[in-house]
Protein backbone atom coordinates (compact mmCIF):
# COMPACT_ATOMS: atom_id res chain seq x y z
CA UNK A 1 0.00 0.00 0.00
CA UNK A 2 1.38 3.25 -1.36
CA UNK A 3 0.67 6.44 1.16
CA UNK A 4 1.79 9.87 0.23
CA UNK A 5 2.12 12.98 1.87
CA UNK A 6 -0.22 15.40 0.71
CA UNK A 7 1.56 18.98 1.92
CA UNK A 8 -1.05 21.05 1.33
CA UNK A 9 -3.02 19.70 3.82
CA UNK A 10 -0.52 17.51 6.31
CA UNK A 11 -2.80 14.62 5.58
CA UNK A 12 -2.26 11.21 4.01
CA UNK A 13 -3.59 10.04 0.98
CA UNK A 14 -4.23 7.47 -0.88
CA UNK A 15 -4.53 6.39 -4.60
CA UNK A 16 -8.83 6.17 -5.33
CA UNK A 17 -7.87 3.40 -7.73
CA UNK A 18 -7.18 -0.14 -6.39
CA UNK A 19 -3.28 -0.79 -7.23
CA UNK A 20 -2.25 -3.97 -8.97
CA UNK A 21 0.69 -4.60 -7.31
CA UNK A 22 -0.92 -5.30 -3.81
CA UNK A 23 0.14 -8.78 -2.48
CA UNK A 24 -2.05 -11.83 -2.47
CA UNK A 25 -4.42 -9.63 -4.89
CA UNK A 26 -2.45 -11.06 -7.47
CA UNK A 27 -3.20 -14.33 -6.75
CA UNK A 28 -6.42 -14.10 -6.12
CA UNK A 29 -6.85 -12.94 -9.45
CA UNK A 30 -5.20 -15.67 -10.67
CA UNK A 31 -7.32 -18.19 -9.23
CA UNK A 32 -10.24 -16.50 -10.23
CA UNK A 33 -9.25 -16.30 -13.78
CA UNK A 34 -8.89 -19.66 -13.52
CA UNK A 35 -12.22 -20.54 -12.08
CA UNK A 36 -13.19 -18.83 -15.07
CA UNK A 37 -12.05 -21.40 -17.89
CA UNK A 38 -13.41 -23.90 -15.12
CA UNK A 39 -10.56 -24.99 -13.50
CA UNK A 40 -12.18 -26.76 -10.28
CA UNK A 41 -8.68 -27.12 -8.19
CA UNK A 42 -8.60 -23.26 -8.89
CA UNK A 43 -11.80 -23.18 -6.94
CA UNK A 44 -10.36 -24.99 -4.02
CA UNK A 45 -7.64 -23.27 -3.67
CA UNK A 46 -9.36 -19.85 -3.61
CA UNK A 47 -11.64 -21.47 -0.77
CA UNK A 48 -8.86 -22.46 1.47
CA UNK A 49 -7.69 -18.86 0.74
CA UNK A 50 -10.85 -17.08 1.19
CA UNK A 51 -13.48 -19.10 2.77
CA UNK A 52 -12.73 -18.27 6.53
CA UNK A 53 -12.71 -14.63 5.96
CA UNK A 54 -15.93 -14.94 4.19
CA UNK A 55 -17.27 -17.09 6.86
CA UNK A 56 -16.21 -14.57 9.57
CA UNK A 57 -18.28 -11.61 7.77
CA UNK A 58 -21.27 -14.12 7.13
CA UNK A 59 -20.89 -14.72 10.87
CA UNK A 60 -21.33 -11.43 11.82
CA UNK A 61 -24.08 -10.96 9.63
CA UNK A 62 -26.55 -13.91 10.25
CA UNK A 63 -25.58 -15.48 13.69
CA UNK A 64 -25.87 -18.72 13.12
CA UNK A 65 -23.55 -20.91 12.01
CA UNK A 66 -25.83 -23.03 10.21
CA UNK A 67 -27.41 -19.98 8.17
CA UNK A 68 -23.49 -18.69 7.68
CA UNK A 69 -22.60 -22.26 5.95
CA UNK A 70 -25.23 -22.40 4.01
CA UNK A 71 -24.83 -18.48 2.47
CA UNK A 72 -21.24 -19.68 2.19
CA UNK A 73 -21.59 -22.31 0.31
CA UNK A 74 -24.09 -19.99 -2.26
CA UNK A 75 -21.32 -17.48 -2.03
CA UNK A 76 -19.16 -20.44 -4.20
CA UNK A 77 -21.43 -21.99 -6.11
CA UNK A 78 -21.79 -17.88 -7.32
CA UNK A 79 -18.21 -17.51 -7.77
CA UNK A 80 -17.80 -19.98 -9.63
CA UNK A 81 -20.48 -19.02 -12.19
CA UNK A 82 -19.56 -15.71 -12.00
CA UNK A 83 -15.52 -15.43 -11.86
CA UNK A 84 -15.67 -14.65 -15.89
CA UNK A 85 -17.19 -10.92 -14.82
CA UNK A 86 -14.03 -10.29 -12.62
CA UNK A 87 -11.98 -9.48 -14.91
CA UNK A 88 -14.56 -7.43 -16.53
CA UNK A 89 -14.85 -5.32 -13.35
CA UNK A 90 -11.48 -5.21 -11.97
CA UNK A 91 -12.23 -4.43 -8.43
CA UNK A 92 -9.83 -5.51 -5.62
CA UNK A 93 -10.80 -9.65 -6.10
CA UNK A 94 -11.33 -9.73 -1.95
CA UNK A 95 -13.70 -7.06 -2.14
CA UNK A 96 -15.31 -8.36 -4.97
CA UNK A 97 -15.49 -11.57 -2.60
CA UNK A 98 -16.52 -10.08 0.20
CA UNK A 99 -19.46 -8.22 -1.76
CA UNK A 100 -20.83 -11.46 -3.04
CA UNK A 101 -20.78 -12.71 0.47
CA UNK A 102 -22.51 -9.65 1.85
CA UNK A 103 -25.35 -9.39 -0.37
CA UNK A 104 -26.42 -13.01 -0.22
CA UNK A 105 -26.28 -12.29 3.65
CA UNK A 106 -28.56 -9.43 3.36
CA UNK A 107 -30.61 -11.81 1.26
CA UNK A 108 -31.00 -14.03 3.41
CA UNK A 109 -31.81 -12.22 6.46
CA UNK A 110 -34.99 -11.08 4.44
CA UNK A 111 -36.44 -14.37 4.45
CA UNK A 112 -35.21 -15.19 7.68
CA UNK A 113 -35.86 -12.41 9.24
CA UNK A 114 -38.77 -13.88 11.70
CA UNK A 115 -36.01 -16.70 12.84
CA UNK A 116 -33.10 -14.38 13.20
CA UNK A 117 -34.64 -11.36 15.41
CA UNK A 118 -34.79 -13.80 18.44
CA UNK A 119 -31.20 -13.63 18.69
CA UNK A 120 -29.95 -11.19 15.66
CA UNK A 121 -31.15 -7.60 17.34
CA UNK A 122 -29.27 -8.69 20.85
CA UNK A 123 -26.43 -6.89 19.74
CA UNK A 124 -24.03 -8.54 22.35
CA UNK A 125 -21.04 -7.54 20.33
CA UNK A 126 -20.51 -4.35 20.14
CA UNK A 127 -19.72 -3.33 16.70
CA UNK A 128 -16.56 -1.83 15.94
CA UNK A 129 -15.44 -1.13 12.32
CA UNK A 130 -11.96 -1.64 12.78
CA UNK A 131 -10.21 -0.82 9.70
CA UNK A 132 -8.27 -4.15 7.98
CA UNK A 133 -5.51 -5.43 9.74
CA UNK A 134 -2.56 -7.36 8.09
CA UNK A 135 -4.37 -10.71 7.48
CA UNK A 136 -6.66 -8.75 4.78
CA UNK A 137 -4.03 -6.23 3.86
CA UNK A 138 -2.11 -9.06 2.24
CA UNK A 139 -4.86 -9.75 -0.09
CA UNK A 140 -5.09 -6.34 -1.12
CA UNK A 141 -7.99 -4.85 1.20
CA UNK A 142 -7.05 -2.63 3.54
CA UNK A 143 -6.96 1.60 2.59
CA UNK A 144 -4.82 1.62 5.58
CA UNK A 145 -3.79 4.86 6.93
CA UNK A 146 -6.47 7.18 5.31
CA UNK A 147 -9.25 4.79 6.26
CA UNK A 148 -9.03 4.88 9.83
CA UNK A 149 -8.49 8.07 10.52
CA UNK A 150 -11.42 8.93 7.80
CA UNK A 151 -13.47 7.06 10.25
CA UNK A 152 -12.57 8.52 13.15
CA UNK A 153 -13.01 11.70 11.41
CA UNK A 154 -16.92 10.17 12.15
CA UNK A 155 -18.79 11.40 15.05
CA UNK A 156 -18.84 8.15 17.30
CA UNK A 157 -23.07 7.63 17.12
CA UNK A 158 -23.15 8.10 13.48
CA UNK A 159 -19.73 5.67 13.15
CA UNK A 160 -21.52 2.89 15.11
CA UNK A 161 -24.85 3.38 12.77
CA UNK A 162 -22.83 2.93 9.83
CA UNK A 163 -20.76 -0.64 11.67
CA UNK A 164 -24.35 -1.81 12.11
CA UNK A 165 -25.03 -1.69 8.46
CA UNK A 166 -21.98 -2.84 7.86
CA UNK A 167 -20.87 -5.15 9.86
CA UNK A 168 -24.40 -6.44 11.16
CA UNK A 169 -26.02 -6.14 8.15
CA UNK A 170 -29.24 -4.26 9.62
CA UNK A 171 -31.57 -2.12 8.06
CA UNK A 172 -32.08 1.42 9.17
CA UNK A 173 -35.07 0.68 10.95
CA UNK A 174 -33.68 -1.91 13.03
CA UNK A 175 -30.76 0.27 13.50
CA UNK A 176 -32.96 3.19 15.02
CA UNK A 177 -34.04 0.56 17.53
CA UNK A 178 -30.66 -0.36 19.09
CA UNK A 179 -29.44 3.06 18.90
CA UNK A 180 -32.54 4.38 19.77
CA UNK A 181 -32.91 7.36 17.86
CA UNK A 182 -35.28 8.38 14.86
CA UNK A 183 -35.63 6.89 11.84
CA UNK A 184 -35.35 10.11 9.88
CA UNK A 185 -32.20 10.91 12.21
CA UNK A 186 -30.54 7.46 11.47
CA UNK A 187 -31.05 7.43 7.63
CA UNK A 188 -29.09 10.20 7.29
CA UNK A 189 -26.51 9.73 9.39
CA UNK A 190 -25.82 6.72 8.09
CA UNK A 191 -25.85 8.66 4.65
CA UNK A 192 -23.63 11.75 5.62
CA UNK A 193 -21.31 9.20 6.98
CA UNK A 194 -20.57 7.59 4.38
CA UNK A 195 -20.41 10.75 2.03
CA UNK A 196 -17.93 12.44 4.40
CA UNK A 197 -15.66 8.78 4.46
CA UNK A 198 -15.68 9.34 0.90
CA UNK A 199 -14.57 12.85 0.43
CA UNK A 200 -11.99 12.20 3.22
CA UNK A 201 -10.46 9.13 1.30
CA UNK A 202 -10.47 11.12 -1.76
CA UNK A 203 -8.66 14.05 -0.23
CA UNK B 1 -34.88 8.22 -12.16
CA UNK B 2 -31.81 9.82 -13.86
CA UNK B 3 -29.13 6.74 -13.10
CA UNK B 4 -26.57 8.47 -15.41
CA UNK B 5 -26.50 11.47 -12.07
CA UNK B 6 -23.73 11.01 -10.29
CA UNK B 7 -25.33 12.78 -7.51
CA UNK B 8 -28.19 10.77 -6.89
CA UNK B 9 -26.22 7.74 -8.45
CA UNK B 10 -23.55 7.89 -5.90
CA UNK B 11 -25.59 7.65 -2.49
CA UNK B 12 -27.88 4.99 -4.05
CA UNK B 13 -25.34 2.92 -4.58
CA UNK B 14 -23.07 3.44 -0.92
CA UNK B 15 -27.11 2.34 0.04
CA UNK B 16 -26.50 -0.71 -1.85
CA UNK B 17 -23.55 -1.47 -1.14
CA UNK B 18 -24.04 -0.98 2.52
CA UNK B 19 -27.16 -3.26 2.74
CA UNK B 20 -29.80 -1.02 3.57
CA UNK B 21 -31.04 -0.13 0.58
CA UNK B 22 -33.90 -3.27 0.90
CA UNK B 23 -36.81 -4.81 0.21
CA UNK B 24 -37.93 -3.72 -3.82
CA UNK B 25 -35.81 -1.16 -4.42
CA UNK B 26 -32.88 -3.23 -3.91
CA UNK B 27 -33.96 -5.50 -6.57
CA UNK B 28 -35.13 -2.27 -8.86
CA UNK B 29 -31.48 -1.11 -8.33
CA UNK B 30 -29.41 -5.07 -9.17
CA UNK B 31 -31.34 -4.47 -12.63
CA UNK B 32 -30.22 -1.31 -13.05
CA UNK B 33 -26.89 -2.36 -12.07
CA UNK B 34 -26.90 -4.92 -15.21
CA UNK B 35 -27.35 -2.17 -17.90
CA UNK B 36 -26.13 1.38 -16.42
CA UNK B 37 -22.49 0.95 -16.81
CA UNK B 38 -22.20 4.07 -14.45
CA UNK B 39 -24.41 2.65 -11.68
CA UNK B 40 -21.97 -0.28 -11.70
CA UNK B 41 -19.22 1.71 -11.76
CA UNK B 42 -20.45 3.86 -8.41
CA UNK B 43 -21.28 0.60 -7.16
CA UNK B 44 -17.42 -0.53 -7.87
CA UNK B 45 -16.23 1.94 -6.04
CA UNK B 46 -17.98 1.78 -2.75
CA UNK B 47 -17.41 -1.69 -2.67
CA UNK B 48 -13.93 -1.48 -2.70
CA UNK B 49 -14.01 2.02 -0.49
CA UNK B 50 -16.01 0.04 2.28
CA UNK B 51 -14.38 -3.32 2.10
CA UNK B 52 -11.62 -2.18 4.14
CA UNK B 53 -13.82 -1.57 7.13
CA UNK B 54 -14.10 -5.60 7.74
CA UNK B 55 -11.82 -4.76 10.41
CA UNK B 56 -10.77 -7.58 12.32
CA UNK B 57 -12.08 -10.07 10.30
CA UNK B 58 -12.03 -13.02 12.43
CA UNK B 59 -11.32 -15.64 10.08
CA UNK B 60 -14.02 -19.00 11.06
CA UNK B 61 -12.71 -22.37 9.54
CA UNK B 62 -15.77 -23.55 7.84
CA UNK B 63 -16.84 -27.16 8.79
CA UNK B 64 -16.07 -29.93 6.18
CA UNK B 65 -19.93 -29.90 4.97
CA UNK B 66 -19.84 -26.55 2.96
CA UNK B 67 -17.17 -27.69 0.35
CA UNK B 68 -18.14 -30.69 -0.16
CA UNK B 69 -21.88 -29.12 -0.76
CA UNK B 70 -19.72 -26.69 -3.04
CA UNK B 71 -18.67 -29.76 -5.08
CA UNK B 72 -21.46 -31.85 -5.07
CA UNK B 73 -23.80 -28.41 -6.19
CA UNK B 74 -21.19 -27.83 -9.12
CA UNK B 75 -20.92 -31.09 -10.06
CA UNK B 76 -24.02 -31.38 -11.42
CA UNK B 77 -23.08 -28.52 -13.78
CA UNK B 78 -19.80 -27.71 -14.18
CA UNK B 79 -17.70 -30.42 -14.26
CA UNK B 80 -16.35 -31.96 -17.45
CA UNK B 81 -18.06 -34.80 -19.12
CA UNK B 82 -15.53 -36.78 -18.34
CA UNK B 83 -15.23 -36.80 -14.87
CA UNK B 84 -19.08 -36.25 -14.05
CA UNK B 85 -20.10 -39.77 -15.24
CA UNK B 86 -18.35 -42.17 -12.74
CA UNK B 87 -18.44 -39.57 -10.44
CA UNK B 88 -22.70 -40.03 -10.84
CA UNK B 89 -22.08 -43.59 -10.73
CA UNK B 90 -20.66 -43.11 -7.59
CA UNK B 91 -23.13 -40.67 -5.95
CA UNK B 92 -26.09 -43.23 -7.06
CA UNK B 93 -24.48 -46.16 -5.59
CA UNK B 94 -24.55 -44.21 -2.35
CA UNK B 95 -28.15 -42.85 -2.80
CA UNK B 96 -29.26 -46.20 -3.93
CA UNK B 97 -28.16 -46.99 -0.25
CA UNK B 98 -25.47 -49.79 -0.71
CA UNK B 99 -23.62 -50.54 1.91
CA UNK B 100 -20.37 -49.41 1.14
CA UNK B 101 -17.56 -51.01 3.39
CA UNK B 102 -19.64 -54.45 3.06
CA UNK B 103 -18.94 -53.57 -0.97
CA UNK B 104 -15.35 -52.73 -0.38
CA UNK B 105 -14.51 -55.45 1.72
CA UNK B 106 -16.98 -57.54 0.91
CA UNK B 107 -16.07 -58.97 4.02
CA UNK B 108 -19.15 -58.87 5.97
CA UNK B 109 -21.54 -62.25 6.89
CA UNK B 110 -25.45 -61.13 7.40
CA UNK B 111 -24.98 -63.34 11.24
CA UNK B 112 -22.57 -60.28 11.88
CA UNK B 113 -24.52 -57.55 10.41
CA UNK B 114 -27.18 -57.56 13.16
CA UNK B 115 -24.55 -56.98 15.75
CA UNK B 116 -22.07 -54.62 13.92
CA UNK B 117 -23.21 -52.77 11.14
CA UNK B 118 -21.07 -50.55 8.62
CA UNK B 119 -20.79 -46.76 9.36
CA UNK B 120 -17.98 -45.95 6.52
CA UNK B 121 -14.40 -46.74 5.23
CA UNK B 122 -11.92 -43.99 4.98
CA UNK B 123 -9.53 -44.13 2.47
CA UNK B 124 -8.42 -41.88 -0.38
CA UNK B 125 -10.42 -44.39 -2.73
CA UNK B 126 -12.85 -46.59 -2.35
CA UNK B 127 -10.40 -49.33 -3.61
CA UNK B 128 -8.00 -48.32 -0.35
CA UNK B 129 -9.97 -47.61 2.36
CA UNK B 130 -7.43 -47.24 5.21
CA UNK B 131 -9.87 -47.25 8.48
CA UNK B 132 -13.18 -49.23 8.53
CA UNK B 133 -15.84 -47.58 10.87
CA UNK B 134 -18.23 -49.79 12.08
CA UNK B 135 -20.80 -49.38 15.07
CA UNK B 136 -22.87 -51.52 17.32
CA UNK B 137 -26.39 -51.69 17.05
CA UNK B 138 -27.88 -48.61 18.54
CA UNK B 139 -24.80 -46.81 18.07
CA UNK B 140 -23.40 -48.10 21.84
CA UNK B 141 -20.01 -47.86 20.50
CA UNK B 142 -18.00 -47.95 17.63
CA UNK B 143 -15.32 -50.54 16.45
CA UNK B 144 -12.91 -49.07 14.37
CA UNK B 145 -10.09 -50.93 12.43
CA UNK B 146 -7.55 -49.76 10.43
CA UNK B 147 -7.10 -51.67 7.70
CA UNK B 148 -4.63 -50.14 5.33
CA UNK B 149 -1.22 -48.27 5.31
CA UNK B 150 -1.75 -45.30 8.18
CA UNK B 151 1.11 -42.62 7.44
CA UNK B 152 2.35 -42.02 10.94
CA UNK B 153 3.27 -37.99 11.41
CA UNK B 154 5.41 -37.28 14.49
CA UNK B 155 3.06 -34.83 16.87
CA UNK B 156 0.31 -35.32 14.98
CA UNK B 157 -2.94 -37.73 14.99
CA UNK B 158 -5.57 -38.05 12.87
CA UNK B 159 -9.04 -37.26 14.32
CA UNK B 160 -12.41 -38.66 13.33
CA UNK B 161 -15.50 -36.29 13.40
CA UNK B 162 -19.34 -36.80 12.41
CA UNK B 163 -20.54 -33.44 10.20
CA UNK B 164 -24.26 -32.90 11.31
CA UNK B 165 -26.48 -31.89 8.87
CA UNK B 166 -26.66 -27.77 10.06
CA UNK B 167 -24.74 -28.24 12.63
CA UNK B 168 -20.75 -28.15 13.98
CA UNK B 169 -18.78 -31.18 13.48
CA UNK B 170 -18.74 -33.55 16.83
CA UNK B 171 -15.48 -35.49 17.58
CA UNK B 172 -15.53 -38.80 17.88
CA UNK B 173 -12.25 -39.53 19.00
CA UNK B 174 -8.66 -40.11 18.06
CA UNK B 175 -8.20 -42.69 15.25
CA UNK B 176 -5.68 -45.69 15.54
CA UNK B 177 -2.61 -45.72 13.86
CA UNK B 178 -2.69 -49.78 14.15
CA UNK B 179 -4.93 -52.15 15.45
CA UNK B 180 -8.28 -51.99 16.44
CA UNK B 181 -10.66 -49.97 19.24
CA UNK B 182 -13.95 -50.60 20.50
CA UNK B 183 -15.18 -46.89 21.63
CA UNK B 184 -18.51 -46.09 23.40
CA UNK B 185 -20.16 -43.16 22.19
CA UNK B 186 -21.46 -40.35 24.43
CA UNK B 187 -25.10 -39.49 23.93
CA UNK B 188 -23.46 -36.16 22.19
CA UNK B 189 -21.42 -38.37 19.96
CA UNK B 190 -24.48 -40.87 19.00
CA UNK B 191 -26.84 -38.07 18.34
CA UNK B 192 -24.24 -36.09 16.26
CA UNK B 193 -23.40 -39.80 14.25
CA UNK B 194 -27.44 -40.32 13.43
CA UNK B 195 -27.97 -37.16 11.81
CA UNK B 196 -24.95 -36.94 9.74
CA UNK B 197 -24.32 -38.03 6.40
CA UNK B 198 -20.88 -37.95 6.34
CA UNK B 199 -18.03 -38.23 9.04
CA UNK B 200 -14.69 -36.77 8.14
CA UNK B 201 -10.68 -36.99 9.94
CA UNK B 202 -8.73 -34.50 10.46
CA UNK B 203 -5.19 -34.10 11.23
CA UNK B 204 -4.52 -32.81 14.75
CA UNK B 205 -1.87 -32.39 17.95
CA UNK B 206 -1.00 -35.77 19.18
CA UNK B 207 -3.81 -35.10 21.56
CA UNK B 208 -6.20 -34.32 19.29
CA UNK B 209 -8.24 -30.86 18.65
CA UNK B 210 -7.66 -28.57 21.36
CA UNK B 211 -10.45 -26.28 20.37
CA UNK B 212 -13.58 -28.83 19.80
CA UNK B 213 -13.54 -28.38 16.61
CA UNK B 214 -11.09 -29.24 13.45
CA UNK B 215 -8.61 -27.33 13.53
CA UNK B 216 -5.82 -28.86 11.14
CA UNK B 217 -6.60 -29.94 7.33
CA UNK B 218 -9.50 -32.30 6.59
CA UNK B 219 -8.16 -34.76 4.67
CA UNK B 220 -10.76 -37.57 4.08
CA UNK B 221 -14.59 -36.96 4.27
CA UNK B 222 -16.91 -40.32 3.57
CA UNK B 223 -21.01 -40.97 3.53
CA UNK B 224 -22.57 -42.85 6.17
CA UNK B 225 -23.94 -46.00 5.38
CA UNK B 226 -27.42 -46.50 5.28
CA UNK B 227 -28.80 -47.00 8.61
CA UNK B 228 -29.76 -50.58 9.28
Amino acid sequence: MSTTDDAATGRLSVPSAPTATEPGSAELEALLARCASRDAAALEALYALVAPILLGVLLKMLRRRDLAEDALQDVFVKVWQQAGQFDRIRGRPLAWLISIARYRAIDLQRSQRPMLALTALHLELEPSLQVAGTAADAMGLGLGGALARCLDEIAAPQRRCLALAYEQGLSHGEIARAVGEPLGTVKSWVRRSLLSLRRCIES
Amino acid sequence: MNYENPDLLTPLAADYVLGTLRGPARRRFERVLTRVPAALAATLRWEDDLAGLNGALEPVQPSARVWRGIESRLALTARAPARSAPRRAWQFALAAGLVTVALIAGLLVRERQLAVQPVAALGADAAHPVWQVERRKEYVSLRIRVVGAVERRAGRSYELWALPKGGAPVSLGLLPEEGAVDRPLSEVQRTALLVSDKIAVSIEPAQGSPTGSPTGPVILVASVSARG
